[in-house]
């Protein structure tokens, strides 16, 4: 089952997860490398905040005597099967393909710190019934249950997004769990109980600030490993609906292009989404790497 | 023979935004068979200093002067030769035996390794190993090399890793607050087996401590750092008979005793600063009670004055006051 | 809460922890008077650092009771009430100054939430009260607006005491509070510790291995070895004139003039074959 999909399929698997944070850390050593890839986020948000106004044609305007037009004056990077001009699709298609993402990372996050502060922090029977749960999450891929969930909820962007939500949040509440363990070993905490302070307060207050950069960190790769199974979600049909503007739609959408000689349709959404994901995770792990070494420089 | 010698040694390590200055003019020599002392608060540049007899500097560091470990001149040296002597000629103690010894492997794999860059057959090896586990007074030598490290307590690991830096029956001991980390009883045993070596091969001991009574104590002679520039030197016995810069004097004040009347100490004002923090003139001077305007005309140069050194403009008229003041302590 | 002046500030009865198979305090009881200094000695292993914790409740003991101004505690407290009681009954200073000040809250935040916490109400009272408890323990205007690593180990220790005042608590546990600082700034230390009893109704349990620091805190000492009380009385009398081998041992290991290393080695070993014999003969009968 899992086959289908292997090469995007990672995100529901522990192994690798880790593997593509190590095959990646490469591209961190360098700093250009880390300003370029925060330029092409800043870049990514600005497209999408402002996709009215950069777009040179109406994205959802078909006009089939440009069907398939080649890159030229009129369609800068084309025209699509339906005449659509494909650059301005694309601009609109960063909203889509950014607000998806957002989402599952905002409640992956919000429940997976929610999860580990009180796994990391109660330990014992909690935290093994908590660490037992995030096991079955993990134990199914999460495009496997993103799948399910749009047979369910029938197709869209709701069904996909929590189903990505739920299987991330494991990520999230590990990294959690273990970063808790750590700084409540630290001497302040105990000067906090000793001061009376409930462990509500110490951890809300004074230990999720102390940890929030890494968990920040996490959050920002996860939002390019999101956006890529999101946009694979979408190329299956499953996700985005045409003609919603997105690159993983426009990818699929392009393929029977790509028989008729015409590779911009679905080359150009395929290469947003992979500068995309790869400036996410350069931007993740190099802050993560900053975080650490502050940490041992300490 | 010195096995030691550092002659006007300067450190300033290049940053970003200048250079900083880690150590100014220091000079220092040990012979072998003697224990000599290098007495400083955290800043003072002793642990830079007594790294550079192993050809080690801190990492983008310029340094001038000279270094010459037994015979050697250390930053003259190629990589290769500077190993040699590291392996053969040196033997370096540090503060923490377990961050000196790798957790994951055996205690006998840690000194057969320094045996083996000591230049030591494989074959003589495990046996050598085992002779100086029990030279260090390791229960069961032979045993105790197929243990690991956390099986053993501070005390004895620390031994394990004297052992190891005897593996090329060095000339010269290095030893970095060897004892800080340990309980206090245990203490005692580590320094005793420091000073037996020194006594039995004749090889000289530089002790790096931040406790001036530890130094007095054992040593044969003691240099006092401060800010990275020696201030004192003194054979061991006269630094509390009588102090001659005042922030010696300070020290041995602002230390509680276990004699005499309890009574509010005389502290120190003020933190110790490192070289980078201080103004031109003596670096001391802001937290000095004797400190006049001469005070910051230049750093004051390390006079002979009997039979040490001292490094404050004022130490002619101020020894009589010093040195009283220091009786005054004793005879309670 | 009614504070006896009469009764001791603390009452130890008991105190007794294992982990695993090994005590790690056993049996321990003593008495802290009011306003009194009472020294706990011992290395590492024996225990004190333990019984610290558990006297401010960080620790559960197996067994044994604390009072604190005649008031019996419990072992770890349960619920508001009672945290707040405890921090106000005892408070306790931390061996690491660079690791007891969370790194992210300002010196003079750090005092006032906890005067906050305890019932100091109105944003100008609370920043009054904060700028006198650090005013008093010696940290200057730029200090108390300093993130902890902008301070050194001593100011950020200034702080560690000063944050520990704020609820005014009858005793104060210092765990080798001073062990990790240099010298000339553990002088300064010990002399603001010394005022602070001279000016507060406080008294201190002083936990450490440095005999001289002890001496110089505390009227009264208690010396630890393997989690038992083997000594205690006044702190210059046992001092001078030590009963205990394990006290004499701990003193001939202070270095000093005419020292003789090699001798507290072979004393050591001694006492703890002794110890070694007795148990083993102990575990035959």
């Amino acid at each position: 089952m899992t086959a289908v999909v292997p090469g995007m399929a990672g995100a529901g698997k522990g192994a690798p997860a880790v593997a593509r944070r190590r095959g990646l850390r490469w591209v961190t050593a360098s700093g250009p490398g880390f300003v370029l890839a925060v330029g092409v986020l800043v870049l990514l948000v600005l497209t999408a905040v402002f996709a009215p106004l950069i777009a040179p044609a109406d994205p959802y305007l078909v006009d089939l005597s440009a069907s398939l037009a080649p890159p030229g004056p009129g369609h800068l990077l084309g025209a699509d099967d339906s005449g659509r001009d494909i650059l301005s699709r694309l601009v609109y298609g960063a909203r889509t393909s950014l607000l998806g993402p957002l989402a599952v990372v905002a409640i992956s996050t919000v429940v997976g710190v929610a999860v580990g502060l009180v796994a990391g922090w109660r330990g014992g029977w909690v935290d093994a019934v908590l660490a037992r749960a995030q096991e079955v999450v993990f134990a199914f891929p999460g495009l496997l249950v993103a799948v399910l969930a749009v047979a369910v909820l029938g197709p869209g962007q709701l069904a996909p997004v929590l189903a990505m939500a739920v299987a991330f949040v494991p990520y999230v509440g590990r990294l959690v769990r273990s970063l808790v363990m750590q700084e409540r070993q630290r001497t302040y905490v105990s000067a906090y109980q000793v001061g009376g302070f409930s462990s509500f307060t110490i951890a809300v207050r004074h230990v999720l600030p102390n940890i929030a950069g890494v968990v920040l960190a996490q959050a920002v790769v996860n939002f390019g490993y999101a956006l890529m199974d999101l946009a694979a979600l979408s190329y299956l049909g499953l996700g985005v609906q045409p003609p919603t503007a997105d690159w993983g739609a426009m990818v699929s959408d392009g393929q029977t292009a790509i028989l008729e000689g015409a590779l911009v349709q679905a080359l150009a959404p395929g290469v947003a989404i992979v500068v995309a994901v790869v400036a996410f995770t350069v931007v993740g792990e190099g802050v993560a790497d900053r975080l650490a070494r502050r940490e041992t420089g300490r | 023979m010195n096995v030691l010698e550092i002659d006007g040694l300067t450190v300033r390590l290049e940053g970003s935004v200048g250079a900083r200055p880690v150590l100014s003019d220091v000079s220092l020599h040990v012979a072998g068979g003697e224990v000599v002392g290098l007495v400083g608060e955290s800043g003072s540049g002793k642990s830079v200093t007594c790294r550079t007899a192993l050809g080690a500097v801190p990492r983008g560091a310029s340094v001038d002067g000279a270094v010459r470990t037994v015979g050697e001149d250390v930053f003259g040296l190629p990589a290769r030769e500077l190993r040699r002597l590291r392996s053969e000629k040196v033997g370096f103690v540090p503060q923490d035996p377990r961050a000196a010894v790798n957790p994951l492997y055996r205690v006998g794999d840690y000194v057969i390794e320094a045996l083996r860059a000591a230049g030591v057959p494989k074959a003589e090896a495990p046996d050598r190993a085992t002779a100086l586990l029990e030279s260090v007074g390791i229960p069961e030598p032979r045993r105790a090399l197929r243990r690991w490290p956390h099986e053993f307590s501070g005390g004895m690991l620390q031994r394990v890793v004297i052992a190891a830096a005897l593996a090329g029956s060095p000339r010269l001991l290095v030893a970095d607050e060897p004892t800080t980390a340990l309980d206090v009883t245990i203490q005692a045993e580590v320094l005793s087996l420091l000073l037996d070596i020194t006594a039995e091969r004749g090889a000289g001991l530089l002790l790096v401590t931040h406790d001036l009574e530890l130094a007095a104590a054992v040593c044969d002679r003691a240099y006092v750092m401060y800010a990275g520039r020696i201030v004192e030197s003194e054979p061991a016995a006269s630094l509390f008979a009588s102090p001659k810069h005042p922030y010696t004097a300070g020290l041995l004040r602002a230390t509680p005793s276990l004699t005499g009347p309890v009574e509010r100490l005389t502290a120190v004002p003020g933190r110790p600063l490192g070289l980078d923090e201080v103004l031109p003139g003596c670096s001391f001077a802001p937290r000095c009670a004797h400190a006049r305007p001469v005070c910051d005309d230049g750093p004051p140069p390390l006079l002979e004055d009997g039979a040490g050194a001292v490094a404050c403009v004022r130490a002619g008229e101020l020894a009589p006051e010093l040195r009283r003041r220091a009786h005054e302590e004793q005879a309670v | 809460m009614t504070t006896d002046p009469q009764s001791p500030a603390l009452e130890v009865e008991g105190l007794t922890r294992t982990y695993g198979g090994l005590t790690a305090v056993d049996d321990v009881s003593f008495v802290l008077r009011a306003h009194g200094a009472l020294g706990v000695v011992g290395e590492s292993g024996s225990g004190k650092s333990t019984t610290a914790r558990m006297l401010v409740g960080l620790e559960r003991p197996d067994a044994g009771t604390v009072r604190i101004g005649g008031t019996a505690y419990d072992a770890v407290p349960r619920g508001r009430a009672a945290r707040l009681a405890r921090a106000r009954a005892v408070q306790m200073v931390f061996q690491d100054p660079y690791l007891s000040l969370d790194p992210r809250v300002r010196v003079r935040d750090s005092v006032e939430e906890v005067l906050r916490l305890h019932g100091t109400e109105g944003a100008r009272t609370v920043r009054a009260r904060a700028v006198e408890l650090l005013d008093q323990v010696g940290l200057g205007p730029r200090e108390q607006e300093a993130l902890p690593r902008e301070l050194s180990g001593g100011q950020r220790q200034r702080v560690a005491i000063a944050r520990a005042l704020a609820p005014e608590p009858d005793v104060l546990v210092l765990d080798e509070a001073v062990s990790a600082l240099d010298v000339s700034i553990q002088a300064q230390i010990l002399n603001l510790l010394r005022d602070i009893r001279a000016e507060r109704q406080i008294a201190y349990l002083f936990v450490s291995h440095d005999l001289a620091v002890v001496r110089h805190v505390c009227e009264e000492v208690l010396v630890l070895n393997r989690g038992a009380v083997v000594e205690r009385g006044d702190a210059a009398e046992v001092l001078a004139h030590p009963a205990h081998p394990y006290t004499r041992l701990l003193l001939a290991s202070v270095p000093h003039q005419g020292w003789d290393p090699a001798a507290i080695g072979r004393a050591r070993r001694a006492m703890s074959n002794a110890t070694t014999t007795k148990t083993s003969q102990g575990a035959a009968q």
